[in-house]
């Protein structure tokens, strides 16, 4: 006779098996490669010793009566130094070093060759890391909490630092995936992960500086609150949109999902910078926040990224495969709007450029409808609109020049090599000729023609002072306007023609296609 | 299934690897991808499992597109690369189940699945092993596995047999001969022409890009040689044999090898059967009489130069 097995023994091994059924596919195979890899158990061993030996050395290493009662904050500290080590540099990459050793060419079937779509390979790769971490912090977590019982610090100083480390650990290990999928060579990759990743520490350490500053005050508000993390979560976003894109086929509308989101975080955060802009100044300015870079914040916030997707846009391709054309809207208006949301050199252009404009609009709005006790500076704004110029004039340019070259020589996503190689020669070039014929009575310290093409000029001339002179910043701007008008009316043709190819096929033609090929014998 | 090449071009660079290339292959056929290195194979086979994108033209998998709808194709095609994927810490099984878990193959059938596919390809021995231990056959079938763990009615491989000793080179064809029997449209691709030859119904030769001739294996030798060629076996009086086939009209050719006659017949199937005929009615004792087949090395060697990009 055989017994039929508990009841509730059989509900659970149904839910567990429901459970697995949706696990993401490639969380599962992190997790399970994880815990056979010895880099992985090192960490975490390390982490337990480490602790267990900090928490000795703080109880007893306290001499004197004061340092006993502080005893807590000092190991505290020890062990939040160590694990930012961990969260921000020795997790990331090892994340990121996975994330390049399959991105390989032999492994693109992890990429590609899957019914898995793009969204669900970076969610996996994430959850995989952040789970990771998650041990990490279990390990850490409670040593953490248990610096409280040696004083100095209280429980909610405790989880909010922790739950601040947290959102670093995901911005970080996005991050990392995001420079190991950078298309190029292991080079590119790593030059891009190190500028990034010296950025995002000052970043880091910048936002732990004002939220300890903020816990030692008490959060006044939540505005204040969302004012320190959506900086975080905002650049979580962007990696982590642009990791997807970076994963899509290449016959994919990869950049759709990259535009969407930048547009709809420009309006996000201008929606919380206008609607309560009263509260933020009010706020901003009792807790000694100057109220006034408020629109001069929120433009350096946004224009780099508007400038780097120039950059990328003229990167992207001219024409596109069935796959996007058979998505592309029918009503024209709607087509319009598409066509600056869908991959694509001239509708990126278009795009960036567009967005670049509201941002501007945006602080403008923002200035003139400031309460009149904060003063703003619309001269703040001067030097990243330069820059902005430069850019588009430097990119348009490449990709003039990159339009004229047969398609056999330069690929479109090289374009940025062009750009590279017309910065460097427009910057040093004038300077070159100015030497031949005015010698050494060359006056570096005055703004002169031949430092017109040159953006570096005007960065050391800003940081530095030397050769900064009204008059000369006239002569910028109209010469800048002109080079971008100039570039932008020579691009005209790309704009329309590209516009114009922007159409659904027949839908009538693709099926009788299809049809007639069916029918065809083998 | 029938699996449709239409005008493909793609070029990397100044390179065309791919110049308006077009052929077919359908359910049961096992077509073998012929040609020198730096032809284009694959990059065929790339753009037929939707992991580039061409130029111009486009594959269809069962009359779905693979560049409109490629999540669509991709469910239809297995993909055996030339190398298999090296992921660390992972067991055999464990990559199996992955990919059976990445096609949503839901448990308790994944189970039974990544278990019927092991016991397939042989691999239940090994199916705890880490893939970076695993010898160049083993890695192989892993390979072949979990092209196979969808079910796809279109294989597509590339260079399998590369690297592989003999054994493991025998087993993969009895493999590719049960799939075949299966119904599953096979694209292979090798270098090694002889053993290509034994399991290929029908083959593509490419060179530099461009098409050189594509069919099944009868229509490959009717295209490679105008004439039939035939292998007369007499039982006796082979010269005698060989002067009564010179004077017949249709015959082109004879030559006499060692006990055999070989024929070149002008004509088609019904020629032959009348010289058969003809032979037995003038008293000859016939042992064999087969229409010989030119082997893919000979169609090969006669198709391309030897041009490489």
């Amino acid at each position: 006779m055989t017994t039929a097995p508990p009841l509730a023994s059989s509900l659970a091994t149904s839910l567990l098996e429901r459970l697995d059924n949706h696990l993401n596919p490639i969380l599962v195979k992190e997790l399970r490669q994880a815990v056979k890899n010895r880099v992985v158990l090192g960490i975490l061993s390390f982490f337990l010793l480490f602790q267990l030996l900090m928490l000795v050395l703080g109880v007893t290493a306290s001499s004197s009566e004061q340092e006993l009662w502080s005893g807590g904050v000092r190991v505290f500290t020890a062990q939040q130094m160590i694990l930012l080590f961990t969260i921000l540099t020795a997790l990331p990459a090892y994340a990121g070093t996975r994330m390049l050793g399959e991105r390989t060419d032999p492994d693109s079937d992890l990429m590609f060759l899957t019914t898995l779509s793009p969204a669900s390979i970076i969610w996996g790769k994430l959850l995989g890391c952040l789970t990771l971490g998650f041990l990490v912090f279990s390990v850490c977590a409670p040593f953490m909490t248990l610096a409280y019982l040696l004083r100095g610090i209280d429980l909610l100083t405790i989880f909010v630092i922790l739950a601040f480390d947290l959102l670093l650990m995901l911005l970080t290990m996005q991050f990392a995936l995001f420079s190991a999928l950078l298309p190029g060579g292991l080079l590119i990759k790593r030059i891009a992960a190190g500028i990034g990743f010296i950025g995002l520490l000052l970043f880091s350490y910048f936002l732990m500086f004002v939220f300890a500053r903020s816990i030692e005050t008490g959060f006044g508000d939540l505005l204040e609150a969302l004012f320190l993390i959506v900086p975080i979560l905002g650049l979580f976003g962007y990696f982590l949109v642009y990791s997807i894109a970076l994963v899509s086929a290449p016959s994919a509308n990869s950049m759709f999902i990259v535009r969407t989101y930048m547009a709809l975080a420009v309006v996000v955060v201008a929606l919380m910078l206008v609607l309560p802009i009263t509260t933020l100044a009010g706020l901003t300015s009792s807790r000694g926040f100057p109220a006034e870079v408020v629109p001069t914040l929120f433009v350096y916030c946004f224009a780099p990224f508007f400038c780097i997707q120039i950059l990328v846009s003229v990167c992207e391709r001219d024409h596109w495969g069935p796959r996007i054309t058979r998505t592309i809207p029918r009503w024209l208006i709607v087509r319009g709007i598409a066509f600056l949301f869908y991959s694509g050199s001239a509708g990126g252009v278009l795009y960036s450029a567009g967005m670049l404009a509201v941002t501007f609009a945006i602080a403008g709005y923002l200035a003139f409808t400031a309460p009149s006790t904060v003063a703003y500076d619309t001269q703040d704004l001067f030097p990243i609109l330069i820059l902005v110029l430069y850019t588009y004039c430097f990119c348009i340019t490449g990709w003039l020049l990159r339009s004229l070259l047969p398609p056999t020589q330069l690929r479109p996503e090289n374009t940025w090599i062009l750009v590279a190689i017309l910065l460097g020669v427009l910057s040093a070039l004038p300077n070159v000729i100015a030497y031949s014929i005015h010698g050494d009575r060359m006056n570096q310290d005055s703004f002169a023609w031949w430092n017109l093409t040159n953006p570096f000029y005007f960065i050391s001339s800003r940081i530095t002072g030397i050769g900064h002179r009204g008059s000369h910043d006239d002569v910028l701007s109209v010469f800048l306007g002109l080079w971008a008008a100039g570039v932008t009316f020579l691009a005209l043709p790309q704009f329309f023609g590209q516009f114009f190819r922007f159409a659904r096929p027949q839908a009538e033609v693709v099926y009788e296609r299809a049809q007639v090929i069916n029918e065809l014998p083998a | 299934m029938l699996v449709q090449i239409t005008e493909l071009n793609k070029s990397y660079g100044a390179t065309k690897a791919v110049d308006n290339l077009s052929f077919s292959f359908g359910s049961g056929e096992v077509y073998g991808f012929v040609g020198p290195n730096g032809a284009g194979k694959t990059t065929t086979m790339r753009v037929l499992c939707g992991l580039e994108e061409p130029q111009s033209g486009d594959c269809f998998v069962g009359g779905v597109s693979v560049l409109e709808y490629p999540e669509q194709a991709q469910r239809m095609v297995g993909y055996v690369p030339d190398n298999l994927p090296v992921h660390r810490d992972v067991s055999v099984h464990e990559y199996l189940d992955f990919f059976a878990r990445v096609h949503k193959v839901k448990n308790p059938r994944r189970r039974k699945v990544v278990e019927e596919i092991e016991d397939f390809t042989n691999l239940m021995g090994i199916r705890d092993k880490p893939l970076t231990g695993l010898s160049k056959g083993m890695k192989n079938r892993v390979s072949v596995a979990r092209a196979l763990i969808h079910d796809p009615p279109v294989l597509v491989m590339d260079e399998p047999a590369s690297g592989l000793d003999p054994r493991a080179r025998i087993e993969l064809r009895d493999l590719l001969k049960v799939l075949s029997k299966q119904g599953k449209a096979i694209l292979i691709s090798s270098h090694i022409l002889t053993e290509l030859g034994e399991i290929c119904t029908g083959a593509v030769f490419i060179e530099k890009g461009k098409l050189l001739r594509a069919g099944s294996m009868e229509e490959l030798n009717r295209q490679t040689s105008e004439h039939r060629i035939l292998s007369i076996r007499p039982l006796d009086y082979p010269e005698k044999l060989q002067r009564h086939l010179l004077l017949q009209p249709h015959v082109a050719d004879v030559r006499l090898l060692e006990g055999e006659v070989e024929v070149d017949l002008k004509g088609e199937d019904e020629e032959c059967c009348k010289l058969l005929t003809d032979l037995c009615a003038q008293g000859f004792n016939i042992l064999e009489f087969r229409p010989r087949r030119a082997n893919l090395e000979q169609i090969f060697m006669t198709v391309t130069k030897g041009h490489v990009q």
